[in-house]
């Protein structure tokens, strides 16, 4: 191979195989993927591979330190070959020539488990951001996934860019299937889809089939704001319906900078003056409210909640809360409108005992709930619960 | 709950080049097969490679295969190409234990049967039919949105609190419970039972913790893709 020594295979891919390399004048190890040139059958891999790569010099203006860096391409008989970043070595430290070396990426960590939340958070940003610069660049990946993700000097680099295409609605469905989204289209927000299945592996450590599942890890996203906000992002980044999605990266990226807080750069002086109005607005409200209202009785909206038989009618003061349709609310369910004082509530359920919640002050309770602890009484039929 | 195996399906098994198939085969059954290994005594990597094993006995006999209800359903042909495979294993080399001198293969065997609830074809029917919940709950949760359907799983099966339901998914308290109402709706009409008794949440749970935990999951993804491309 012209300039190179190749040491040992490192990975495998759809249409090529990974080998560490050096180069034999200055001796720095790279990673250089071999493709089978002129392969016969309808699908050439090697042509393809070039025109992604031709697609990405041409369209990226400057190198992102969140792609993974091709720093030549050339043929040798019977294969091209593309010279690029080497990944970080798993068990930690840079990549080298050690026996032992495995290179690290995003699927490898995967196999011990979820990474931590910070990390996830950290990971996320990396990926969304070279994602980004493909789609705003006109591009989309359409292979994004942990395998695809490789860790070089400490930082999360998106790899593999044989199926980089321009950005267009005739696109083939290409990809990795478990990656793809249900409708089947594969422009901006396909890869959205994917990344979102990438983020949820990160932080869950289950593979993307299992989505949206957080098995076990359940308490400790209700215990995590990281988890939680990045929980939030995946499920609109992965939604069934491809308008819901994220347009692309470049929004979702977006999404994920404002949903970690930040303080905001105010001076004393500012503040002093912003406290001051605040306090101003706040007496002027309430001056509207008690002086000016006196004769409006205030209207809210109440949530009813029974477990664990859903379908209960609700009483208010011993008047069955109805529709304007004339059919009585049945739970769950927000009911609008109501007075905003105590009510006496008794939810109601075939064969069940009534369920005498008590008095609850609307003004202070917006969310009633009620629980059944005894079981159903007699043949009531089809008996809606859980 | 019915849970036949389509007779398409066997069909469609007998052309050993349907990877859809195949697929569909692997993910409806693996974790069967998985948690019944491991119910019979097996390690996580002992009862991954049964699994494949059985992936492979099937593929082997798929052409001989043929549905006769007078002869019981494929899925009972199924139980026993799996008792067989188990029972197999236990009696190889490498699962003996060491510094046991004087066990025949005879008391190896019995020893792994100790590890039994019961007789081995009732413990194949347990499985089977919490096996099958679990699907219906994967059938559901392709069809929903994925924040409906993950509300329904911390509230219903992980019993979180509404709030912290709400916490996680960004859905409103009450849009939780509805999301909650719809699933199990959803599930119902697909055949689940226990409703009348509210037992359903309970039987869900079951089912759920009998899942192969994360690291199976992802290695026998991983693994049932990897044997399927050298097919």
């Amino acid at each position: 191979m012209p300039g190179f020594n190749l040491l040992r295979p490192i990975g495998k891919g759809g249409f090529g195989e990974v080998w560490l390399a050096t180069n034999r004048t200055t001796g720095q190890l790279r990673a250089v993927k071999l493709i089978a040139a002129g392969r016969a059958g309808s699908v050439d891999p090697a042509g393809r591979e070039i025109t992604s790569i031709v697609r990405l010099e041409a369209n990226l203006r400057h190198q992102h330190p969140n792609l993974v860096h091709i720093h030549h391409v050339d043929q040798c008989p019977g294969y091209i070959f593309f010279v690029m970043d080497l990944a970080d070595d798993l068990r930690g430290g840079a990549g080298s020539a050690d026996p032992d070396y495995r290179p690290a990426t995003l699927e490898s960590r995967l196999r011990a488990g979820p990474l931590e939340p910070e990390e996830c958070w950290r990971r996320t940003g990396e990926l969304l951001a070279g994602l980004a610069a493909l789609h705003d660049a006109g591009m989309v990946h359409r292979d994004v996934k942990p395998s695809n993700c490789l860790f070089v000097e400490g930082e999360l680099k998106l790899a593999d860019f044989g199926l980089l295409t321009e950005a267009n609605r005739q696109m083939s469905r290409l990809g990795t299937v478990n990656y793809m989204p249900p409708d089947g289209c594969m422009d901006t927000r396909a890869d959205v889809y994917a990344a979102g299945l990438t983020i949820y592996e990160m932080t869950t450590g289950l593979p993307a089939t299992c989505f949206p599942s957080l098995g076990e890890l359940a308490e400790k996203f209700s215990d995590d704001p990281i988890l939680q906000r990045l929980n939030r992002l995946v499920l609109r980044a992965c939604h069934s319906t491809a308008h819901v999605r994220f347009e692309n990266a470049r929004e979702m990226l977006g999404e994920l900078t404002r949903a970690k807080p930040t303080k905001p750069v105010w001076s004393f002086r500012h503040r002093g003056w912003i406290g001051i109005c605040l306090a101003c607005l706040l007496l002027a409200v309430v001056l509207m409210v008690v002086h000016q209202w006196p004769n409006r009785g205030e209207r809210v909206r109440v949530s009813f909640v029974t477990e664990p038989f859903f379908e209960a009618t609700i009483r208010l003061d011993d008047v069955q809360l109805l529709k304007s349709d004339g059919t009585p609310y049945t739970t769950p369910v927000t009911v609008p409108d109501l007075p905003a004082r105590s009510h006496h509530v008794v939810f109601q359920h075939l064969s069940l005992p009534d369920l005498d919640v008590g008095w609850v002050d609307f003004r202070e309770t917006r969310n009633v709930e009620g629980h059944w602890n005894s079981e159903p009484v007699g043949d009531a039929g089809e008996l809606p619960s859980h | 709950m019915g849970g036949k195996t389509s007779t398409t399906l066997l069909e469609r098994l007998r052309d050993g080049t349907d990877q859809l198939a195949w697929q569909e085969f692997s993910d409806r059954y693996w974790r069967l097969i998985f948690v019944f290994a491991k119910k019979r005594g097996c390690s996580d990597h002992t009862a991954e490679d049964i699994v494949q094993n059985v992936m492979v006995e099937v593929f082997r006999e798929r052409s001989t295969f043929r549905y006769d209800r007078a002869r019981g359903s494929f899925r009972n042909w199924l139980g026993a190409v799996v008792r067989n495979l188990v029972a197999r294993h236990y009696r190889a080399p490498s699962e003996r234990p060491r510094g046991q001198g004087g066990d025949s293969e005879g008391d190896f065997v019995l020893s792994g049967l100790q590890h039994d609830d019961g007789r081995p074809e009732e413990l194949w029917e347990h499985i089977y039919e919490q096996t099958m919940l679990a699907a219906l709950l994967d059938i559901v949760r392709r069809e929903v949105a994925p924040a409906t359907y993950q509300a329904f799983e911390l509230s219903a099966i992980r019993d979180l609190s509404g709030d912290k339901v709400a916490g996680i998914t960004g859905l409103s308290r009450n849009a939780v419970y509805q999301a909650k109402k719809h699933v199990f709706d959803r599930l119902c009409e697909l055949g689940a039972l226990y409703r009348r008794t509210g037992q359903l949440s309970q039987r869900l749970r079951e089912a759920m913790a009998m899942r192969p935990n994360g690291k199976v999951e992802r290695s026998m993804t991983a693994r049932l893709e990897q044997s399927m491309r050298s097919r």
